[in-house]
């Protein structure tokens, strides 16, 4: 069966491939309609065509706002452009993946509506997102699990790291926990 | 790789599945590319290039993704039971590759067809003596770290045969020695690897 034959099948309505929930916080205070309710947002995964309007879109923003004068400003731009650029194609509605949640203009609308805090929150999710569903993404052996398990055990997982990276995996520890309980049957 | 050096012949194929953006899973078959179909990827990735104004050569990342892009597609069919070319390609054109697919699932693809590609090439995949192979471990473990190590520019045929030969001896070296695999886990610890 080809693309064609499955795609309208697969274009049916389809939930968000994942879920994220935003405080109030997330949201700038200057947007005249910043919610005083958490906010749910469905993530998707971007093709590479958006991926790589993503980039271009980034490219033009950076040279436009810094030029030749301010290599390092050009970066930050760029990176930041580039995230706001792909999030505008991979939130949308929980419900409905084909519906965008930021509507047409994302981009400039994710600017005015979220903080940075705001932005980081949904880029740590989408790439988390990546993680969970890419096909490269390797998959943890017996042993490692083992290996782990032994580690949390006699503590020696966490003094062996530095005292921000203990923060870092002790996040990722709890999203495997959450997860481990919302699929466990 | 020409036709010609095609051993397998021209009708060898290889089932892959994976998931679609959305999680669907699909199948599909994956066919050798003969000398024309290669040389119509390597055009279309210089075109890119140009296109991009990037350098259009192996190695620049505009030219090596295009290039993938377009081996996924002519190489990816519809699985079915009638000979491949009875059948339709998975993907209607390369545009459709770029909107449904993303960069791992790409290169997912693209690695398995080189596979394929590999294991039905009458190039060399193999070491063609004990003392080369010998050679080739002791470049590796004596070169600096950071230093670009023999096999990274090697075909992946070669590269697989070669680690695949590299773990059997060192599984059969811990049994001689009677060396339990946690016990070299435990000597490898604090050692620096490339």
């Amino acid at each position: 069966m080809s693309f064609r034959a499955i795609a309208p099948k697969h274009a049916e309505r389809r939930a968000a491939a994942k879920v994220v929930t935003l405080q109030p916080s997330a949201f700038a205070e200057s947007w005249a309609k910043r919610p005083t309710m958490p906010v749910q947002i469905g993530l998707r995964l971007v093709s590479d065509e958006a991926l790589d309007n993503a980039r271009a879109s980034a490219a033009q923003v950076a040279w436009e706002v810094h030029g030749e004068q301010a290599p390092q400003g050009r970066v930050e731009a760029y990176n930041e452009t580039l995230i706001r650029s792909i999030l505008a194609q991979a939130c949308v509605k929980p419900s409905d993946s084909s519906v965008l949640h930021f509507g047409s203009a994302a981009e400039s609308v994710i600017a005015m509506q979220l903080t940075s805090d705001g932005v980081l929150a949904l880029w740590e999710a989408y790439e988390l997102l990546k993680v969970e569903t890419s096909p490269l993404s390797p998959e943890v052996t017996d042993g490692q699990l083992q290996a782990l398990a032994t580690a949390i055990a006699d503590g020696s997982l966490m003094t062996r790291l530095h005292a921000r990276d203990q923060r870092v995996i002790r996040r990722i520890l709890r999203h495997a926990i959450d997860e481990v309980d919302s699929r466990a049957t | 790789m020409k036709l010609r050096d095609i051993k397998r012949g021209s009708r060898a194929t290889r089932l892959e599945s994976f998931p679609l953006l959305d999680g669907t899973e699909v199948e599909v078959e994956l066919k050798l590319l003969d000398g024309g179909e290669q040389d119509e990827a390597k055009e279309y990735a210089v075109a890119e290039a140009l296109r991009t104004k990037t350098e259009p050569a192996e190695g620049h990342l505009v030219f090596d993704e295009a290039r993938a892009r377009f081996t996924v597609y002519l190489a990816t069919y519809e699985r079915a039971e009638t000979p491949i070319e009875q059948r339709s390609r998975f993907f209607s054109d390369v545009n459709e590759v770029r909107r449904e697919l993303d960069g791992d699932r790409i290169a997912l693809l693209f690695e398995a067809q080189e596979a394929l590609q590999m294991s039905c090439a009458a190039r060399k995949n193999h070491m063609q003596s004990d003392t080369e192979f010998m050679q080739s471990v002791i470049e590796c473990a004596t070169k600096e770290v950071g230093e670009e190590l023999p096999f990274e520019r090697w075909q992946r045929g070669l590269r697989r045969s070669w680690v695949h030969t590299l773990a059997n001896r060192l599984l059969a070296s811990l049994s001689a020695n009677s060396i339990s695999s946690s016990d070299f886990e435990e000597r490898a610890v604090g050692t620096s690897t490339n």
